[in-house]
């Protein structure tokens, strides 16, 4: 099979909105010198995210479900999936000749400017497939987990490498659910791949930071390699999704469902959680291929995805204060709607936010309280096409970034009176980076030097291991 | 029934005969038994279900016939021994054998459990076998009567995911011609064996299939109607013949067969990972109605509109023939 076909299959069975996609996208198009418009999936375009946005209500609502259905891979194909195909569509997005460092492991959009000051690619542990499943109850988990389980674990028996974690949450994923259900597999090993890639591409010496996010949630085996899960991080707490209350109630009615409380499947363990949990099993590849091939391995370990944001963020204010640049604009960025490119060109401060929830709110509003008042801070805000439980309204948003900035704050690239069913959003945050002054040109990238540098003046204020 | 000259046999008035069908609770079989009901015959029904028996026992009494109920497993060769003995206490003779019981299951075969694989061949394969050696010794007494073994035509060209169902399906095929000759080589003339072989039929089968494939399993298009097999099977009381294809499809199917195999071979495959599992709604892993009887009364239909859709199928041919012959009349008008 050609390389172009290969990429091409490759690419259709990965989703559009998944985190590691996103990131390897986003980098991947950075280290080429190109922006993260529109999820690197297509044009951005102001004009079409306003037609889109002002749809009615149930019009933006069915595209959101219209969407999950392209989304999703038909179950016919995802049964055959060949987890290498995978592997070579990420180190595919990689083109340079030899990289000064990679960063490989969790998901997390703060390792995006991580991987991006360094000008290394990331390599994810963790992608998501969507399974074609238009006959599923979101509200459903038992029934869910029993109709997925044949095929997460075919998946996994056909993938020594991988671990298949069936994620359902009827809480933030709820359109994407009608049609779709969430496979995300994670690698156990390095594989034969990503060894190749590490091998040609990553330069002499140049350090492996292996990104672990300890992070676990309540999961039922259902196969070898395969798990159920049920809920994930967003605007509900754990607990909640095993003994929902009248917080879902409300929410199941507001939707319509003919359920009024969740009944999941009783958990047998706590593993990493699907999309953000690192699985250790990991290491022990890259400890070996780190030792053969003589590279040194730094390890940054986190408690949660989004305890990495501040961490990076300061590192930007601290390097483009050591530049000369004042370091007085945040932007915040939502999920997958990063730039590296234009956070480094505007000169901005990324503070990557894991949503649009209450804990994403709580952490912007903690990193501003306790760092130093920036000048002006921009919060641009993910659709995910409902208002689920923990969703923070706009207002509050923007009060947030009006009361801590010195100058102005503000809400940009969001549709106020859409969100969060937002459907354009994805085309609009690009463009609205892009409208904000003033331009800078790429600096050269840091070295790891660097990075232990700002971490000898700032390793007791952030809650990331660094070792 | 009169034989004819020289001890052959040619056939039957169906009108008063004593048939024997397995499987009568649905699908073909409940399909066959109401039809031979429509003709006045004595129906001896067996399947796993007494309940759904019941109900079949009643239509076929509505419909003109009469009908005893014997429930039986096939797969137990004494119960099968005994609803023969008890159609002869009832109606003194057989003249006709039905085996319809069939099961299934759908699975990739390192996927599907052995004791699935094995109890689909209990049943489809040696259910058959309990059943023509039950209905030949009483035919082979009589010196006349008729065994229909309901085959399939995954029993010429086999697919991908039911490796157990398709083996029984042409070992009975493999069986039938054996009996068909020990017959002719013993110069039993007056005892016929016929195969059926339908394409895809509207019956619960799918539903009730045991499946490990992760996916819903639909009726394969085109879908034909049980009421065309059992009018098959009506037919081969009146005329037995060695196999017969059921369906248009079916029938193309196996005549490509015959001269393009490696072809027909992959388009069975591709046609069932496409078009025989749901690509989008996945499945539980179960065993369906393989160790226990599916729940309710039963029915010949399952609900995959094979009526419907025959008569579009219909509609859409007369519309092209009609189309083709009115353009084929004004050409040669100009």
């Amino acid at each position: 099979m050609s390389g172009m076909r290969q990429h091409a299959r490759a690419a259709r069975l990965l989703t559009d909105f998944d985190s590691s996609v996103n990131m390897v996208r986003a980098l991947g198009r950075f280290l080429r010198g190109r922006d993260h418009r529109a999820m690197s999936a297509g044009p951005a375009s102001p004009l079409l995210a306003g037609a889109l946005a002002a749809l009615p209500h149930t019009a933006r609502r069915d595209l959101f479900e219209a969407m999950g259905f392209l989304q999703a891979v038909p179950l016919d194909r995802v049964s055959r999936l060949d987890g290498d195909e995978l592997a070579h569509w990420a180190t595919r997005q990689y083109r340079g000749e030899r990289y000064p460092a990679v960063v490989l492991g969790a998901a997390s959009g703060a390792a995006v400017h991580l991987a991006a000051a360094l000008r290394a690619p990331f390599l994810p542990q963790t992608l998501l497939v969507g399974a074609r499943d238009t006959a599923t109850d979101p509200d459903d988990p038992v029934g869910a987990m029993r109709a997925v389980a044949p095929t997460a674990r075919r998946i996994a028996q056909r993938n020594p490498e991988l671990a298949v974690y069936h994620m359902h949450d009827p809480a933030q994923d709820r359109p994407m659910l009608q049609n779709l259900a969430y496979l995300r597999l994670k690698r156990l090993r390095l594989g034969r791949i990503h060894e190749r890639f590490l091998e040609q591409r990553l330069a002499p010496g140049a350090p492996i930071i292996l990104l672990d996010c300890t992070r676990t949630w309540r999961t039922r085996e259902v196969g070898e390699r395969a798990y159920f899960q049920f809920g994930c991080l967003g605007g509900l707490p754990e607990e909640e999704y095993h003994h929902s209350g009248e917080r879902v109630a409300e929410y199941l009615r507001q939707q319509g469902s003919p359920w009024r409380h969740w009944d999941p499947p009783e958990p047998d363990a706590r593993r990493p959680e699907a999309e953000w949990g690192f699985d250790p099993a990991l290491e022990s590849d890259v400890a070996w291929f780190a030792e053969r091939f003589g590279h040194p391995v730094h390890r940054i370990t986190v408690a949660e995805p989004q305890d990495l944001s501040p961490v990076v963020a300061d590192l930007y204010r601290w390097w483009y204060r050591r530049r000369g640049l004042p370091g007085d604009r945040l932007l915040a960025e939502s999920y997958v709607q990063f730039d590296p490119m234009w956070a480094l060109r505007l000169g901005a401060v990324p503070f990557w936010l894991r949503f649009n929830m209450e804990p994403a709110y709580e952490a912007l509003r903690d990193y501003l309280h306790a760092t130093e008042r920036f000048r002006d801070i921009h919060v641009n805000l993910f659709s995910q096409g409902l208002w689920s439980p923990g969703v923070v309204p706009v207002d509050r948003w923007r009060a947030l970034a009006a009361e801590q900035a010195a100058g102005a704050g503000e809400v940009l690239g969001v549709d106020e009176d859409a969100y969060p069913l937002d459907a354009g959003s994805s085309l609009r945050y690009t463009p609205a980076f892009r409208s904000l002054p003033p331009r800078h040109s790429l600096p050269p990238p840091l070295s790891i030097e660097d990075i232990d540098e700002f971490r000898a003046q700032t390793s007791t204020m952030h809650a990331v291991d660094w070792s | 029934m009169e034989p004819s000259p020289a001890g052959y046999f040619d056939g039957m008035r169906i009108k008063d005969r004593v048939v024997v069908v397995t499987g009568a609770s649905s699908g073909i079989g409940r399909a066959a038994a109401l039809a031979l009901a429509g003709h006045d015959c004595a129906l001896v029904l067996t399947a796993r279900r007494e309940g759904a028996l019941q109900q079949v026992a009643e239509e076929c009494t509505a419909r003109g016939g009469q009908a005893i109920v014997v429930p039986a497993d096939v797969t137990d060769a004494d119960a099968v021994q005994q609803v023969a003995r008890q159609a002869l206490d009832r109606f003194g003779r057989i003249d006709v054998w039905i085996n319809a019981a069939a099961v299934t299951v759908f699975g990739p075969f390192q996927d599907t459990p052995l004791q699935d694989f094995r109890r689909v061949v209990d049943v489809n394969l040696m259910g058959y076998v309990h059943g023509c050696r039950a209905a030949l010794a009483v035919l082979r007494e009589q010196g006349r009567g008729v065994l229909i073994n309901v085959s399939s035509i995954v029993g010429v060209i086999a697919q991908p995911y039911t490796p157990a169902y398709g083996t029984t399906k042409f070992a009975i095929r493999a069986l039938s011609t054996s009996l068909r000759q020990e017959l002719w080589l013993d110069g039993a003339r007056g005892v016929k064996v016929c195969t059926v072989l339908p394409a895809t039929i509207d019956t619960p089968l799918f539903q009730q299939a045991a499946n490990y494939t992760g996916r819903e399993v639909r009726a394969m298009p085109p879908v034909y109607t049980p009421e065309r097999v059992a009018h098959t099977i009506v037919s081969l009381v009146r005329r037995p013949r060695r196999e017969v294809v059921v369906g248009p499809m079916g029938r193309s199917l196996v005549l490509q067969s015959k001269f393009t195999p490696g072809f027909v071979e992959k388009l069975m495959a591709f046609q069932v990972h496409r078009r025989h599992l749901s690509r989008k709604h996945p499945a539980p892993a179960g065993s369906g109605n393989l160790h226990e009887p599916a729940a309710g009364t039963g029915s010949a239909r399952g609900g995959w509109h094979g009526g419907r859709r025959t008569a579009l199928r219909r509609t859409a041919t007369a519309a092209m023939l009609l189309g083709a012959a009115v353009a084929s009349a004004s050409r040669r008008q100009r």
